[in-house]
């Protein structure tokens, strides 16, 4: 390779300067209205202005740490090698930036053999580096491919010309890209982008806006923002974030939106200020992030905790109730702590049940054997029948009547001699779209029924619990026999759990 | 708890409710009964416990009923909203329970509202002031 200052030694072509100065008009003009084409527009003009067989642009980018030459422009016959390359530190182009000069050179086959295969063969080649802030970035060049074509110094003139243009052409081919990442960014964003000018009109809005709010860009570019806002602000602590001022910043403000639907939008927003180059502020910018689920999910959590405190109290009342209930039937306190106690026990084992099975109901034959679990000795307990679903209602309230039945037979029935026995048998009835439990306990060979003077606690619950909170019907009945009781009461899945839902 | 002979309450008609007539409606059956215990001790005559509005209804219709005790959610999950309503408009004053921190309830259409678990204390007082 040689120093381009040979070309003077050489007879000279005179200069076109009307070609050239219009050349360098179209140039302008082309930076100015297309700039993403602006690369190649260089290449053409060099190779028309030089009657070059090829010409073109090598860059040192970014991209790969400047380690090669990237051909991003090529005119002429060597188009087909457009987006070709060769090292930043073996090739004409490298040597070219070293030397820190215009050089010409001719088969770099003979020093670097990957150029071997490029057809057609470079006979001769003017490649002038180019630089943005002093630092070398690329080199323009143009080639002959036979010997037809020689450079002279004229050509050294015009590519030294076109090297200054091509300097800003690639910084501004550079900005170009770089605000083009940037839109890209923001075009393809999942949160929802778009501008507003002074006077809050809708200037940008990118797909993601378009996904959130249900506007299509050219549906509110020009439009007031304001149609964003809901008719009617949730509260007033949103109502002071309706304006803020231009220039002020907010930064992950949890509010509402209001879609083209009308459906309304839980949004965290983030403004900020849209700033031109002399620092006066145009506008504002507005990021929006559905937070719409997470919203739900809080909203479902603040419900579950708000039907959990109301299921809470009312356990603690019915607690207290009972509680008293057994204070008035005890002789002893001994006897109150001990009958309570087993009241609790068998509401919380209900309860359980209910529970495991996640409220929906539980199995009559796992609740009776639940309930009566206590008092099985040996074959004195005989539970025989088709299982049925219960209702949590029914589920809590035959539970309790089954408790007092047991402790009651326990302590004065066939439960409290050693050959009694109890029988538990239940039928589902279907009416319809209704169905009914028939449950019937019945006690045999039990000590000689006394009947008391005074009603328990116990046995009033028997009769009257099932009657009041299911509507059903209890008969119970002292027979000389043993005793027994009958149950009836609908099954139909209307009896869901007090209080399960507030209208 | 030093003695199990008396059930802890005041003698009946000995403190003020005497000569007041109070329907309870109470989808438990336990709270229904510790309330008419508790309002009888205290001298109230009491009609009830019922957990349906259409029972409520039907002794209102048999009773000259002076106040009400309404639980919100009744039996088979119905509310009491239409009969609380339909109180304030015979006039009936009414004492409403709830377990609900928040019951949807119109200011001016109840006497009071008591959070479940009621102290008995309140309870009375709150009867009294009607």
């Amino acid at each position: 390779m040689l120093s381009a200052e040979e070309l003077r030694q050489r007879p000279s072509r005179p200069a076109d300067y009307a070609a050239e100065n219009q050349a360098l008009i179209a140039l302008a003009q082309e930076l100015a209205s297309s700039p993403e084409t602006i690369l190649q527009k260089l290449a053409d003009t060099a190779l028309g202005l030089c009657r070059a067989h090829s010409a073109g642009l090598s860059l040192l980018e970014d991209g790969d740490g400047k380690r090669h030459f990237h051909w991003r422009a090529i005119a002429g016959q060597w188009a087909p090698h457009l987006n070709g390359g060769t090292p930043r530190n073996f090739g004409p182009c490298g040597t070219v930036l070293d030397h820190d000069a215009a050089m010409i050179c001719s088969h770099p086959e003979v020093d670097f053999p990957y150029w071997e295969p490029i057809r057609p063969v470079l006979e001769e080649g003017l490649l002038i580096p180019f630089y943005i802030k002093a630092e070398a970035v690329g080199t323009i060049w143009v080639v002959a491919h036979d010997i037809s074509r020689r450079f002279d110094a004229e050509d050294l003139r015009v590519m030294t010309s076109l090297s200054a243009f091509a300097a800003t052409a690639y910084q501004t081919w550079l900005n170009l890209n770089a605000v083009q990442r940037v839109a890209s960014i923001v075009e393809s964003s999942h949160d929802a982008i778009f501008g507003e000018d002074l006077n809050g009109r809708i200037i940008s809005w990118n797909r993601g806006a378009g996904r959130l709010f249900g506007y299509m860009a050219e549906e509110v570019i020009g439009k007031p923002v304001t149609i964003l806002f809901p008719a009617v602000p949730p509260t007033d602590e949103f109502a002071t974030l309706e304006r803020i001022p231009y220039g002020d910043r907010i930064e992950n403000f949890e509010t509402v939106r209001q879609g083209k639907n009308g459906g309304r939008v839980d949004v965290s927003l983030t403004i900020s200020p849209i700033i031109d180059p002399n620092g006066k502020i145009i506008g504002a910018s507005s990021i929006c992030r559905d937070i719409s689920e997470r919203k739900r999910v809080e909203m479902r959590q603040q419900q579950l905790l708000a039907e959990l405190d109301h299921r809470v109290k009312n356990i603690l009342s019915q607690v207290a109730a009972v509680a008293k209930s057994s204070y008035q039937g005890s002789l002893t306190a001994d006897a109150f702590l001990q009958s309570l106690d087993g009241r609790i026990q068998s509401m919380a084992a209900a309860h359980t049940l209910l529970s495991q099975n996640g409220w929906k109901g539980v199995g009559l034959d796992v609740l009776v054997r639940n309930q009566l679990a206590p008092y099985v000795n040996g074959t004195n307990i005989i539970i025989g029948a088709t299982d049925m679903i219960l209702g949590p209602a029914e589920t809590q309230a035959v539970a309790r009547v089954l408790h007092e039945l047991a402790t009651n037979a326990a302590k004065y029935g066939s439960l409290s001699v050693p050959n009694g026995r109890v029988s538990v048998t239940w039928d589902r009835r279907s009416n319809g779209d209704a169905a009914s439990l028939e449950f019937v306990w019945r006690e045999f060979d039990g000590p000689p029924v006394v009947l008391e003077k005074r009603v328990g606690y116990g046995t009033d619950l028997i009769r009257n619990l099932i009657l009041h909170e299911l509507g059903g019907e209890v008969d119970l009945v002292f027979g000389t026999d043993g005793v027994s009781c009958r149950i009836e009461c609908s099954v139909d899945g209307t009896n869901c759990y007090r209080g399960h839902s507030q209208k | 708890m030093t003695s199990f002979d008396g059930d802890g309450l005041p003698e009946a008609g000995t403190l003020g409710l005497g000569g007041l007539c109070v329907l309870i409606v109470e989808d438990s059956w336990d709270v229904g009964l510790s309330l008419k215990r508790l309002l009888e001790a205290y001298g109230a005559e009491t009609i009830g416990p019922v957990a349906t509005v259409a029972e409520a209804l039907r002794l209102i219709s048999e009773h000259a009923v002076d106040a009400a005790l309404v639980d919100i959610n009744l039996r088979h999950g119905e509310q009491s909203y239409a009969l609380i309503d339909l109180l304030h408009d015979k006039g009936i004053r009414t004492i409403v329970l709830t377990g609900y921190a928040d019951a949807p309830l119109a200011r001016g259409k109840v006497a009071a509202i008591l959070q479940k678990p009621i102290a008995d204390k309140r309870l009375i007082e709150s009867l009294r002031r009607l």
